[in-house]
């Protein structure tokens, strides 16, 4: 292994330039800080998705894979797991570049949820604090959505309007009426008009590869352009193989390797802040062991990797007798029921969920069961099948808040390392029992939303593994260094400074206290802006306008 | 496995996976296997050519009766699940590819693309009347400082 060239320091450097590492890049750029961030993948144009590819589908389930373990690019890293095949997209934008932009807030209980039931650890702020970064980032985003959803605080309108529901919104609203539950158009960080120079949805349906005409939302094309405009310096193909710390235990800046020339550098820096998802950031501080931090950075207490959140996840489909287009518009979602987003103890489980009426893909994609498994036979009797059943469905996500529990956790896989021979990641995760009569008790409700909606047939996706054991596609991952006011129960202090690793900040899913019944990137995006101007106010510069 | 004799091979598969019927062509006549050889990553490809070289050679496998060809099928699919879910997978997501299989579809009334982009699709626009059935004064989210029941016995 060659002697890393140590560069010029810096003030600011990120590691990440996914949801919360443009998101900060941008807001400190803008406000005059000279920001460097390192992403060890590239810029992936819309143009080279495959969604003007007839074998679109082929490519999706393969090589373009929302999991890295089967998408295996050269910038991917690999990740042993007996659980799950987490989603990651390792570019700039990360994940935002491959994910399907469903953009809901947490709800104001998601916050407190210790002094609600005393199985989870309460946020050092509250949804109030977060509210302005939470509008600030729709509006970044370009998010659409109706206003006045009763499932919500009243907040600052939505940019753009509500993208259309289908005729499977309609459906899935009609059950809900039907049944007496809420239900509203979902918020979803996808353009229903041209915004901000990206181009209006067209609805093609096939939002898991990314979005090819840019009307989809994620960093890359939202905060790093701004970010590049204000001067932030971007390296791609730059992946950070250590962090380093000195022997007073604070943060000097990061050792990362040159994937083009396969030289090292050091990039000193007076501030770190590493921003590598929920999965990424508990590796590389467990990576990062020095004579100072023998456990890892920030890990005085042992809770680096611990606590590992993914939601509680069942997909259940129905197919009803009237032709629902699945295949058409946002993949996720078009609309949602928050009826059951509280807890309500007389259920016998804490934590709520949410229920989300999704997509179905195209034709390929429904003849192999689309999201159930529910998959055409083959031989006599396929085109039989295909007729009563294509495009005749829907999807309800069922998406749980899941407990944090110090046994789901992130370590350092003892065998398997990435292209550079740093130690992968290893995941192990169990739904607690309360968060499995949390699931068992959701997907009853999904099942009986469609029954109303009209559905004829209906399959559950509960991701069991061959063994019985839950093992679902995590497309979340939260909770591995959370925020808190107690350095003994989190791992960074309310302003996202590592307790013990000075110089260090943490901002992304792992940050994350609880993980709420929603998709999480809103309040990445939000808590990012947050940390932004804490880093701001740090620095002595002015914190902008919408924060103040 | 040569490419070509892979490509003859999971055409004669895929005929048994999907068959033809009425209007609906046969994977071999849309030349599905070469199509798959092509696109097909190594990773992917070689799983394939296992499950073929389990079914046995390809003009064997053609020969046998109808039976017997589905027989053979059905006992990959039961010995060796997860490769026969990629042969599987794989040959459905080329059919479904075929621009005479997606032309098909048309006649039957469904509006669908040969690929998501560059047509995208129509849709009607949503309307905030539609939402007039829901009771907007009935809040379903409560308030952080209504929090602090002890909820334990629940868990």
């Amino acid at each position: 292994m060659n002697t890393p060239h140590e560069l010029p320091s810096v003030p600011v450097l990120i590691i990440g330039a996914g949801m919360a590492g443009g998101a900060i890049a941008c807001t400190l750029a803008e406000a005059g800080v000279a920001v460097t961030c390192l992403e060890q993948g590239h810029w992936v144009a819309g143009g080279s998705r495959p969604h003007g590819d007839r074998f679109y589908e082929l490519e999706r389930r393969f090589g373009w894979s929302t999991s890295p373990n089967v998408r295996a690019w050269d910038e991917d890293y690999p990740i042993g797991t007996d659980a799950v095949q987490p989603l990651m997209f390792n570019e700039v934008g990360g994940s935002t570049a491959i994910y399907t932009a469903a953009w809901p807030r947490f709800r104001p209980t998601d916050f407190v949820k210790e002094q609600e039931h005393g199985r989870s650890q309460d946020w050092p702020f509250s949804y109030d604090d977060l509210s302005p970064f939470y509008a600030e980032n729709d509006r970044s985003m370009g998010v659409s959505g109706l206003d006045g959803d009763p499932a919500f605080p009243p907040h600052d309108p939505y940019p753009n309007p509500a993208l259309p529901i289908g005729r499977r919104g309609d459906a899935f609203a009609r059950g809900c009426e039907k049944l007496g539950w809420h239900w509203w158009p979902f918020p979803m960080a996808v353009n229903s008009r041209e915004y901000r120079g990206r181009a209006a949805c067209n609805y093609c349906g096939d939002c898991q590869s990314g979005c090819s005409i840019e009307a989809l939302a994620g960093s890359h094309n939202t905060y790093w352009p701004r970010a590049l405009a204000a001067g932030a310096d971007l390296r791609t193909n730059a992946r950070v193989v250590r962090i380093e710390s000195d022997e007073n235990g604070r943060v000097t800046g990061a050792v990362y390797v040159d994937g083009a020339t396969g030289e090292r550098y050091f990039q000193p820096a007076e501030r770190t802040v590493l921003c590598a998802n929920g999965i990424g950031t508990p590796r590389l501080m467990l990576a990062s062991a020095s004579p100072s931090h023998p456990n890892g950075l920030g890990n005085s207490t042992d809770l680096v990797g611990r606590n590992l959140m993914f939601h509680g996840l069942a997909i259940v489909e129905g197919w009803t007798e009237e032709i629902l287009e699945p295949h058409k518009g946002v993949i996720c979602a078009a609309a949602y029921s928050a009826e059951f987003a509280e807890t309500n103890p007389e259920r016998g489980f804490v934590n709520g969920f949410t229920l989300l009426c999704s997509g179905m893909n195209g034709p390929g994609y429904q003849a192999n069961g689309s999201h159930s498994l529910n998959v055409a036979p083959w031989g006599e009797g396929h085109h039989e099948w295909m007729s009563s059943h294509l495009n005749r469905g829907m999807a309800i996500l069922v998406q749980t808040e899941d407990l944090p529990i110090p046994t789901n956790r992130v370590t350092l896989d003892p065998e398997l390392v990435d292209s550079d021979g740093v130690p992968a990641p290893f995941i192990h995760y169990r739904l607690d029992d309360n968060d499995e009569r949390l699931l068992e008790y959701a997907c009853g409700k999904a099942v009986e939303v469609l029954e109303a909606a009209g559905a004829v047939e209906v399959k559950v996706n509960r991701f069991f593994g061959p063994n019985g054991d839950y093992m679902p596609p995590a497309w979340h991952l939260m909770g591995t260094a959370p925020l808190g006011d107690d350095p003994a129960t989190s791992v960074i202090d309310p302003d996202h400074q590592v307790w013990d690793a000075p110089g260090l900040y943490v901002c992304d899913g792992s940050s994350m206290p609880t993980g709420g019944a929603v998709n999480p990137t809103s309040t990445i995006g939000a808590m990012a802006l947050r940390c932004a101007t804490r880093i701001l106010v740090h620095l002595g510069k002015e914190v902008p306008e919408w924060a103040a | 496995m040569k490419p070509d004799l892979l490509a003859a091979g999971i055409d004669v598969v895929a005929d048994v996976l999907i068959p033809p019927v009425g209007a609906w062509p046969a994977p071999s006549a849309l030349q599905v296997g070469a199509d798959l050889v092509a696109r097909l990553r190594e990773r992917e490809a070689t799983v394939i050519a296992g499950a073929l070289a389990s079914l046995g050679a390809a003009d064997e496998f053609a020969a046998l009766p109808a039976s017997d060809r589905i027989e053979r099928i059905a006992a990959l699919e039961r010995d060796d699940p997860a490769v026969f879910e990629v042969l599987r997978r794989s040959v459905y997501y080329a059919y479904y590819a075929q621009p005479a299989v997606i032309r098909q579809l048309r006649a039957e009334g469904h509006d669908i693309n040969e690929a998501p982009q560059p047509q995208g699709y129509r849709m009607e626009p949503f309307s905030a009347a539609r939402v007039d059935g829901v009771d907007t004064r009935r809040l379903v989210w409560i308030s952080a400082d209504q929090v602090g029941s002890t909820l334990k016995t629940a868990s």
